[in-house]
């Protein structure tokens, strides 16, 4: 591991890939302080964008665009009392707060230093424990990979959102858009409706795009709102050193730091949760719980930090066996595929410079975001703040436009663009999480050839899927993934007439 | 409010789900004409998907009143001009190329949205069509859209 890392160095520090990192960390600034754009619309814009281009330059921008993006919530949730992500909702209890006393400047030093310390232990997390969990994996046969499979879908399933049949159907909406095109197996053609463009199925660019990047341009549009930033909110005076004050934060960056990493790994509960189970602990253990809520820069430096947190190791189930810890790994696991990197033990094996690369830009942007992210650099890049997002809308629609049509030079994935778009806007109003429907177009193809290998292999007997303790193992923890929301679905009606 | 908001949410729950049945069924009947062993996968993805759509609506038939009486768009003209400018923007692409309907889009969206600052929005087009064609078509090499201003150019000279 240490001479893949070494070797790696310098594709990292590489100016191309270096700029690449840092780019990425100043559009997800932009993209996570934006209210109503979040990381997983930023990625998704910058997979067509960055298609055709070196895997290391595309996979910097992504990692730039994931820290920056996952901090860049909380300075709208600091200075306007508005989540720029979901994550940041723990954020705004107390930054606001001191925002109201003044000390604006000084809750962003906060949330920013804590974010840095949450990302830099979050991607040493991923760097440590991705290679080993790799190995788990080479135990694997067809059988255990289709179960590998299913327990991705379930988990993201179950585990995004609030509802579990909409996250089945998410993911069963993702299977079937998978076996569009050729049938490798047997060369069938299958829903294709004589089409060439759909011999190989829906170009995943096209669909991330549509599916992450078209519903807040309509949201933005239906909401028309005119009025951005008041240039007045960017003006901030330099007031007390986080630094300098380590000693007091350090407990609290420590344990928050340990949740976001915990609940990262954990596949599919990625994500806000995190921030606000830090938030929650931080609060806890404080000598004076009482002052939380009320401008307590714990508070700030709990939620951040736990934020920062999950994002590496959100990557390490990703990287390792294909299962994204939270929404966003789905997407950059997306990405992978776009790059024909596909993840698991042949990944480390035939690209160790890739993803050993990008494990370590994941904690270069980590550091990046004490500049980019710092009091002058949000002033400066905070200007897009400025812009009312009725005008945003269309330059997002200029710059996906282009990016989708420049992958295959075809007009019909435009049409495709469009149709996806208004489906997965409706979806999100509906509840529906989109990212199973990513997970269920990467996973099914594996699933369907594994699937009929290990039935082709036991001449059609299904025992063959629970032959083995390992495949056994995950057949019950994708059970249990799937009964659990039922369960406690089933308690709560049970308490409810019991309450009445 | 009622000629704003559209259907409600309960109306379009049922109507998403109804979707999803006839798309299982499409794809059951479709599948019926592919060997077993391609056909299999997608039949019982479908019939799974169709089992899920029917509990969503059986849950909004029961329980939907309760909840689901808001509407389902905040502001439904809008998200229809919306949809509308966006799927003339693409067909536009197709006749006139990329840099003129992207202009217009960039342009006339907000301005029918309500937004009216022309001092803004038109260099805001502009210097955001001049950074994509630097990106895309200098920097990474990629054709634009075959485009009708580039027939112009070639006219002329």
């Amino acid at each position: 591991m240490i001479d893949a890392l070494v070797h790696a160095l310098p594709h990292v520090f590489a100016p191309a890939n270096l700029l690449a990192v840092v780019i990425g960390s100043i559009a997800g600034l932009v993209v996570g302080a934006l209210p109503g754009l979040t990381v997983t619309t930023g990625i998704a814009i910058l997979i067509p964008i960055t298609f055709g281009l070196d895997p290391l330059f595309a996979l910097g921008m992504m990692a730039g665009m994931y820290n920056a993006g996952s901090y860049g919530g909380a300075i709208p949730a600091i200075l306007m009392r508005v989540p720029g992500t979901p994550a940041s909702v723990a954020t705004i209890l107390d930054g606001y707060e001191m925002t109201k006393r003044g000390e604006a400047a000084y809750a962003l030093q906060v949330a920013v230093v804590s974010g840095v310390i949450g990302s830099a232990l979050s991607a040493i997390a991923l760097i440590l424990f991705a290679p080993p969990l790799v190995k788990v994996s080479l135990l694997f046969g067809p059988a255990e990979y289709f179960w590998l499979a299913m327990l991705g879908l379930a988990t993201i399933s179950a585990l995004l959102g609030d509802d579990l049949v909409k996250g089945v159907t998410a993911s069963l909406i993702g299977l079937l858009i998978g076996t569009v095109g050729q049938d490798l197996t047997s060369g069938t053609e299958r829903f294709t409706f004589g089409s060439l463009e759909l011999m190989d199925g829906f170009s995943i660019v096209v669909l991330l795009t549509g599916l992450f990047a078209l519903p807040p341009v309509f949201q933005m549009a239906e909401e028309s709102i005119k009025e951005g930033m008041s240039a007045a909110a960017l003006k901030f005076r330099k007031q007390r050193s986080v630094l300098r004050e380590w000693r007091y934060f350090l407990p609290v960056w420590l344990r928050s730091s340990a949740i976001g990493v915990f609940i990262g790994i954990m596949p599919g509960a990625a994500g806000s949760m995190s921030s606000f189970l830090a938030y929650n602990d931080a609060k806890r253990v404080a000598r004076s719980p009482e002052t939380f809520g009320q401008g307590n820069p714990e508070g700030v430096a709990a939620s951040e930090a736990g934020n920062g947190a999950d994002n590496a190791a959100a990557l390490i189930p990703a990287l390792s066996l294909g299962i994204p810890g939270s929404g966003v790994a789905a997407i950059i696991l997306g990405g992978l595929l776009v790059h024909g990197l596909r993840p698991g033990p042949q990944l480390f094996r035939d690209h160790p410079d890739v993803v050993y690369g990008f494990m370590l830009q994941m904690l270069l942007s980590a550091f990046l975001l004490l500049v980019v992210g710092g009091l002058a650099a949000t002033r400066i890049f905070g200007q897009v703040l400025r812009l009312p997002r009725v005008v945003l809308a269309p330059l997002i629609i200029l710059f996906v436009a282009i990016g989708v049509y420049a992958v295959n030079n075809a007009m019909f994935d435009l049409y495709i663009l469009v149709g996806v778009g208004l489906v997965a806007y409706v979806m999100e109003k509906l509840g529906y999480p989109q990212a199973p429907v990513v997970l269920g177009l990467i996973l099914g193809p594996m699933a369907e050839s594994q699937l009929r290998l290990s039935l082709t292999i036991s001449q059609g007997n299904p025992a063959v899927l629970v032959s083995s303790w390992v495949s056994i193992i995950i057949a019950l923890l994708t059970a249990l993934v799937l009964v659990t929301p039922l369960y406690r679905a089933w308690r709560e009606r049970q308490r409810k007439p019991a309450a009445a | 409010m009622a000629v704003t908001a559209g259907p409600s949410r309960r109306i379009v729950e049922i109507v998403f789900a109804a979707a999803l049945i006839a798309v299982a069924g499409a794809v059951f009947v479709l599948s019926a004409d592919y060997p077993a062993e391609s056909a299999a996968f997608p039949r019982v993805l479908a019939a799974l998907l169709a089992l899920c759509a029917v509990v969503v609506t059986v849950r909004q038939l029961r329980h939907g009143a309760e909840a689901g009486g808001q509407p389902f768009f905040a502001h439904l003209p809008r998200f229809l001009l919306a949809v509308v400018i966006l799927v003339a923007y693409v067909a536009a692409i197709g006749v006139a190329g990329y840099l003129l309907p992207s202009f217009a889009l960039a342009v006339g969206l907000p301005f029918v949205l309500g937004y009216r600052r022309l001092a803004l929005t038109v260099p805001l087009a502009l210097g955001t069509l001049a950074a994509i064609v630097l990106i895309f078509n200098v920097v990474l090499e990629r054709p634009l859209p075959p485009d009708v201003l580039m027939h112009l150019w070639e006219t002329v000279r």
